[in-house]
C-alpha cells in the first residue's frame, strides 16, 4: 500500500476539478446550476439549494487575513516553524484555512492577502496565501 | 411530548494522567465503582452508553462498546458507542439521558474512556486529534487544534482591541486558576500549582499559545449510573436531577463565521436553557471545554455566562475563581484535571454532580443549586450543554 502523505490532500471526485484549477494558477471553485450561489469550499451539493450539479468559475485570488498563527508543535509529517491562517475571500464566498507564506512580522489581522500556488509532486499543485504588497 | 425526571445516583472517574491500563480495564474501574456508589447491583443496568473516541486508531479496538459491557458482566444488553470527537461521552450522556426520559429504560450506565498519554509520541496524538478536522480542507494544511484556538485567540485580541501583551496574560491566568484548582483535585492528572510566569515562559506550541496553555494528552475513565426520578428517591437522599441538555453541530472551519462566538454553543446552550426554564444568570458553577486558555474564555462568553467581549477580564479579576462570581472548571478543568478525550464529557458531569452534593472537598463552592457542563468536538464540531440540579 502506498504511504499516505498527511501534507496533501485526498482528492475525491466532488473536489477534482479544484485541485486540477490549482495545476494551471486558475482558483476555481463552484457555482450551483439551480441557484447560481458561488460557494467555497467544493462539495457535491450546493450549501444553499443542496442542486447536485454544478459550474465552475474563477475567483480573483484575493482576500483578507482573518486570523493566523505561528505553528512550533506541529503535527506529524510537518517542519516547524510554518505559519497557519484563515482567509476571508474577497468575493464573500467562503473562507480558506491555509498555509502562509510570510514573515510573521509583517502579518496584520484583516491586512490584504493573495493567493499563490506551490508544485508539491508532478500531478499536485496545493495553494498558500501570502500578502497582497510582496 | 411528555418525559420524566431523571437523577444521577451514581458517579466516579479513575484517577486521570499516565495509565498501565488498557481503555476496557479503565473503563471497568469506573463503571463498576459508580455502580457500587449508586447501591445497586451490575445485573441492575439495562443499557450501557460509551463514549470513545480513538480506541479504533490507538488500540486497534473497534465495537469497544460489546467488549465493554462483557468486561463488567453486562451479558447481552444493548451498548453503543458514541463518537464525537472530544464531546464523546457528552453526547453518550445525553442519549441515555433521553432513553431514561423517555420510560424507555429506568437504568442505564453512561460512560467514557481513552488513553491519550501513554501510547505514542506528541506528534502522533497531535495528528490524531486533527483527524476530528475537515479531512478534505484543512487537515492537509498543517492546521493543529492549538493552531485554531491560538487563531481565535489573536481573532479575540484584535477584535477587542486587547494588547498581545495583555491577551498573553488574560490567557494565563485562565491556567494559574485551572492549576489551582487541579492541585485541590486528588484526581487531577497535574496537581501543582503554577504562576503566570510558569505559563508566559513556557515553549512556544502555536503563537500566542504556549505548552502551559494547551491541556495534557492523559488517560482515564469516567462514568455515571442514571435512573428514574422515581426510583432514585429510594435509592440515594442526593439525587442529582438532569434538568436541560442541548447539543449542536458544525461543519469545516471553513464554514464557520465568528470563531470567537462559535453559534454551535450559543444555541446548544439556549436549548438547555429553554428546557431547564432558567438563564445563563442562574448558573452556579460550570465546567467548560478548556483544551486550551482561550477556549476557555470563548466558551464562557458563548455559554452567555459572561458579556461578549468581557470574558477575559473576568478572568484576569478572578470572578472565575472557586470563591468568585461565578466558579468555572473547579475541577482543573481539561487543563490541570487532564482529558482523555472520550471520558471527558463524564468527568465533567462527574464534577458537577460532586459540587451539587457538596461532595468536592477542598474546592467546595458555596451554595450550589444548579450547575453546568460544556463540551465541545472538533474544530467547534460538536457541542453539548448538560444542566444539572439539586
Amino acid at each position: 500500500m502506498e504511504k499516505r502523505n498527511f501534507r496533501h490532500p485526498q482528492i475525491f471526485h466532488s473536489t477534482e476539478k479544484f485541485w486540477l484549477g490549482l495545476r494551471d494558477r486558475k482558483f476555481l471553485v463552484q457555482r450551483c446550476k439551480n441557484c447560481e450561489e458561488i460557494f467555497f469550499p467544493p462539495r457535491s451539493h450546493c450549501p444553499k439549494c443542496l442542486y447536485n450539479e454544478m459550474d465552475w468559475v474563477e475567483l480573483s485570488g484575493k482576500g483578507t487575513l482573518y486570523s493566523w498563527s505561528e505553528i512550533h508543535i506541529p503535527s506529524r509529517n510537518f517542519d516547524v516553524p510554518y505559519v497557519i491562517g484563515i482567509i476571508d475571500l474577497e468575493e464573500g464566498v467562503g473562507r480558506m484555512v491555509s498555509k502562509i507564506r510570510a514573515r510573521v512580522e509583517d502579518l496584520r489581522i484583516d491586512m490584504p492577502m493573495k493567493i499563490d500556488y506551490e508544485d508539491a509532486e508532478e500531478d499536485l499543485t496545493l495553494y498558500v496565501w501570502m500578502p497582497a504588497q510582496s | 411530548m411528555s418525559i420524566r425526571d431523571v437523577a444521577i445516583v451514581g458517579t466516579s472517574m479513575t484517577k486521570f494522567g499516565r495509565s498501565n491500563k488498557t481503555e476496557l480495564e479503565m473503563f471497568a474501574e469506573a463503571a463498576l465503582d459508580s455502580i457500587y456508589n449508586s447501591d445497586i447491583e451490575p445485573k441492575n443496568i439495562e443499557e450501557l452508553y460509551l463514549g470513545n473516541c480513538a480506541g479504533a486508531i490507538n488500540e486497534g479496538q473497534v465495537n469497544m462498546c460489546a467488549h465493554a459491557a462483557e468486561e463488567i458482566g453486562l451479558h447481552q444488553i444493548p451498548s453503543t458507542t458514541f463518537e464525537g470527537a472530544c464531546a464523546s461521552s457528552a453526547v453518550a450522556f445525553i442519549h441515555a439521558y433521553r432513553e431514561v426520559a423517555a420510560g424507555y429504560n429506568d437504568t442505564v450506565l453512561v460512560a467514557g474512556t481513552e488513553r491519550n498519554m501513554t501510547l505514542r509520541p506528541t506528534g502522533w496524538a497531535t495528528r490524531v486529534f486533527q483527524c476530528s478536522a475537515d479531512q478534505r480542507y484543512t487537515q492537509f494544511t498543517g492546521l493543529t487544534f492549538p493552531g485554531i484556538f491560538a487563531m481565535a485567540a489573536n481573532r479575540y485580541m484584535k477584535k477587542y482591541d486587547i494588547s498581545k501583551e495583555a491577551g498573553e496574560e488574560a490567557l494565563a491566568c485562565v491556567s494559574v486558576k485551572n492549576h489551582h484548582n487541579g492541585a485541590l483535585n486528588p484526581k487531577a492528572h497535574l496537581q501543582k500549582e503554577i504562576t503566570i510566569d510558569t505559563v508566559l515562559q513556557s515553549p512556544k506550541v502555536a503563537d500566542p499559545l504556549k505548552l502551559y496553555d494547551c491541556c495534557p494528552f492523559s488517560d482515564g475513565a469516567a462514568a455515571l449510573v442514571l435512573t428514574s426520578a422515581e426510583k432514585a428517591k429510594k435509592l440515594t437522599d442526593t439525587p442529582i436531577y438532569v434538568a436541560g441538555v442541548g447539543q449542536s453541530s458544525q461543519g469545516s472551519l471553513c464554514t464557520q463565521s465568528d470563531i470567537t462566538y462559535p453559534i454551535g454553543r450559543a444555541v446548544s446552550s439556549k436549548k438547555a436553557y429553554k428546557q431547564a426554564k432558567i438563564e445563563p444568570k442562574d448558573i452556579d458553577i460550570a465546567e467548560v471545554h478548556d483544551c486550551f486558555t482561550s477556549a476557555e474564555i470563548i466558551a464562557i462568553e458563548a455559554l452567555g455566562l459572561f458579556e461578549r467581549g468581557h470574558g477575559w477580564k473576568a478572568e484576569k479579576e478572578g470572578e472565575t475563581a472557586v470563591d468568585g462570581k461565578l466558579p468555572i472548571n473547579t475541577s482543573g478543568g481539561l487543563k490541570a484535571k487532564g482529558h482523555p478525550i472520550g471520558a471527558t464529557g463524564c468527568a465533567q458531569i462527574h464534577e458537577i454532580v460532586e459540587q451539587l452534593r457538596g461532595d468536592a472537598g477542598k474546592r467546595q463552592v458555596n451554595k450550589v443549586e444548579v450547575g453546568l457542563a460544556d463540551n465541545m468536538g472538533g474544530e467547534f464540531g460538536t457541542i453539548t450543554t448538560i444542566i444539572l440540579r439539586r
